[in-house]
């Protein structure tokens, strides 16, 4: 690497270790963080949500996942990511907001019970940790490729940084990390991307040579009857029933906006239930602002290195996830390098770090103040919250050569997903829209569904070696919320008819098109203005609901635009 | 204004209301954040710039507009980045006057 290269790099290294330092005593809790007053209007919560999605992995992890599996890594982000957000806008995050919680896991005590809150932070965590060491991974790959020191010796520096940051107080300057990641990477993903095609010879040509037939398996020669651009089928494995794939993986990622905590956190922090609703549905189309420029970077590896050769075959000992590093190592010169690796620490510091510490709040706050030591000091929990920081750190390492030897990180991901998280998925979006729902249908469905997960990606292909359908890893999310769906409605029936359904003012609030009695006087009072006097502008005081907004500012009119949208893309794809 | 509303906009604005001098440490915060963000991207760019000077012999004329396209840019988000310091800064400036005034 150059000096000018090593310059940038240095210079963000210090000013995103050091700008929080003189504030490091002032550093609160991400509770507190969580806990921040309901003021955010519509455009910050989309740009919000798309800031939090978006990480290193979100680059790396997506030009690996291109380079295997093709047009899938352009659906994930243009298509699911999008329908998981339009989802959660018309399902859980109405009734959340409404309930005035601010974890999924707080919604699952009050619409199920504690099991099931405590089942369901559990697998968060699980989730996030994993996040933590796949990034870990990203950044060892990165700087091993890049610099070309060891990958133990770029994973000990990424692991030293994230903690120096957490120690000094670096996360009250998130704001430093989140711009520098986002410009930095968008910017040089489009330089990536627009030298890719002068490379090629242009977006035509790049269509026509990874169309389908036109490459060759690295290793067995093998033509590949599928192309890189098309949703129905994939390049790794073109024996699947058409559209089987794409489904498995819209199934796989839906769940994202749904589950995921600090996702859900965005439009908690709206001013009004209209706010939180339009932000999260219009979160979406900020993603293909950048996303789409990294989804070809894999499409452009396989032109120059190959499809599945050595080095990034996982079979073979390959990382897919260091397709991006090769790529800008090859083709980025002095300046523009140094921005990237900028961008990817800027990421790692701004992700890592806020993931192990929003894992150990909720692991301190949902288990062990209400388990282990329920009459602690602040200063114990404070305490806990900081050892538990370091023992998502630990676990997370552990995560790395499971990354590695599984096929990268948003394969794994995926398989993590379906074998133990999709029921969580399933328990949010049923819980939400069917009342009869029971009790204990949540926390036994989770459980079912994980046991479930598990033996049919632990055994479903030994036991079933022809049912591609049945166990590919891409479909396992599919079955596993399916089987958790079905499980959950006849455990309620049973249970129902033993112990009577759950009273409905008990639940009131929490299943889609109800309010919670704190909130219905206030709604009662907005809906009597608008009565009275045709009021239907918004007032500076937040509001629940729809009623008296103007039918172009309706959110199931904009939700209807998103659908279409995304109906219209996955067609022009298909 | 009728009096339930008016209760009701009280109740939101205690909802909502934020200790003045945590205000200000956050004001502060923010611009440290702000005013590292505004440097770095200086150093960015220039450096962004200096890699004309190293420029690859394959497609010289692209590289060279992409460096100075992406040095432009860095240079604007530094310029917006000193924009924002300075309303930030007169934010605080107002705040600190107005707890002056209350603890006056």
């Amino acid at each position: 690497m150059h000096t000018i290269d090593w310059i940038i790099v240095v210079a963000t290294i210090c000013a995103v270790i050091g700008a929080g330092f003189p504030y490091r005593k002032y550093v609160k809790s991400v509770k507190d963080y969580l806990l921040a007053g309901r003021t955010q209007r519509w455009p910050i919560i989309a740009a919000n949500c798309q800031a939090t999605q978006s990480d290193i992995a979100d680059y790396m992890g997506c030009a690996g996942y291109s380079y295997q599996h093709g047009g899938l890594g352009l659906a994930n982000y243009t298509v699911n990511l999008q329908a998981g957000w339009l989802l959660g806008a018309h399902t859980i995050i109405p009734q959340m907001y409404r309930a005035g919680v601010w974890t999924p896991a707080e919604y699952l005590e009050l619409r199920f019970n504690y099991p099931a809150r405590l089942w369901g932070a559990l697998l968060i965590v699980l989730q996030r940790v994993f996040v933590i060491g796949a990034i870990l991974n990203l950044m060892g790959i990165m700087l091993e490729v890049v610099t070309g020191t060891s990958f133990v010796t770029g994973t000990i520096i990424g692991v030293s940084l994230a903690i120096a940051y957490t120690i000094l107080g670096g996360i009250s300057a998130a704001m430093i990390t989140g711009t520098a990641q986002m410009v930095l990477m968008t910017i040089t993903s489009w330089i990536l991307f627009i030298a890719g095609l002068i490379h090629v010879g242009g977006w035509q040509k790049l269509l026509e040579l990874t169309g389908p037939g036109m490459i060759k398996h690295a290793i067995s020669g093998e033509i590949i009857p599928v192309g890189w651009w098309e949703f129905h089928a994939i390049p790794s494995a073109p024996y699947l029933l058409t559209g089987l794939a794409f489904v498995g993986m819209l199934v796989a990622t839906i769940s994202y906006p749904i589950i995921q905590a600090e996702q859900v956190a965005r439009p908690l922090s709206a001013r009004s239930e209209w706010d939180a609703r339009m932000g999260y549905q219009l979160a979406g189309f900020v993603a293909v602002l950048h996303q789409f420029a990294i989804v070809p970077i894999g499409a452009f590896a396989v032109l120059a290195y190959g499809y599945m050769s050595e080095l990034f075959n996982p079979a073979l000992g390959g990382r897919p996830d260091a397709v991006y590093a090769y790529i800008m190592r090859d083709w980025l010169p002095v300046g523009l390098l140094g921005l990237v690796l900028a961008g990817v620490f800027a990421a790692t510091l701004s992700t890592v770090p806020s993931n192990a510490q929003s894992c150990a709040g909720l692991l301190t706050r949902d288990i062990y103040a209400r388990i282990i030591k329920k009459d602690g000091s602040d200063a114990h929990y404070l305490l806990a919250a900081r050892l538990l920081t370091a023992v998502n750190f630990i676990f997370g390492l552990l995560f790395i050569p499971i990354v590695q030897k599984g096929g990268g990180y948003i394969v794994v991901w995926i398989k993590l997903t379906g074998a133990l998280i999709s029921p969580l998925f399933a328990v949010f979006i049923l819980g939400t829209l069917l009342k009869f729902l029971s009790r204990n249908s949540a926390f036994a469905s989770m459980i079912g569904g994980g046991i479930f997960g598990s033996l049919l990606a632990l055994f479903g292909k030994s036991l079933f070696p022809e049912a591609h359908w049945l166990h590919h890893w891409l479909l396992i999310p599919l079955w596993n919320v399916v089987f958790t769906s079905i499980f959950m409605i006849v455990w309620s029936l049973v249970e129902n008819s033993i112990r009577g359904p759950v009273p409905k003012a008990e639940i009131e609030g929490y299943v889609r098109g109800t309010f919670p009695p704190q909130v219905k006087p206030y709604l009662a009072k907005r809906v009597e203005r608008i009565n009275k006097r045709g009021e239907s502008v918004e007032t500076d005081i937040p509001y629940y609901g729809t009623e008296g907004i103007p039918w172009f500012k309706q959110p199931r009119l904009w939700g209807f635009v998103v659908l279409l949208y995304l109906v219209v893309w996955t067609i022009c794809w298909w | 204004m009728a009096t339930e509303e008016r209760t009701e906009a009280a109740f939101w604005t205690q909802q909502m209301a934020v200790d003045p001098a945590e205000a200000a440490l956050e004001l502060r915060m923010e611009i440290t954040s702000v005013t590292v963000l505004a440097a770095l991207f200086f150093v960015f760019g220039v450096c962004t710039l200096l890699g004309l000077l190293e420029l690859p012999d394959e497609h010289r004329v692209f590289w060279a507009w992409a460096e100075i396209i992406a040095s432009a840019l860095l240079f604007g988000i530094m310029a917006w980045a000193i924009s924002l310091v300075a309303r930030k800064k007169a934010n605080l400036r107002q705040m600190e006057a107005r707890i002056g005034k209350r603890s006056g």
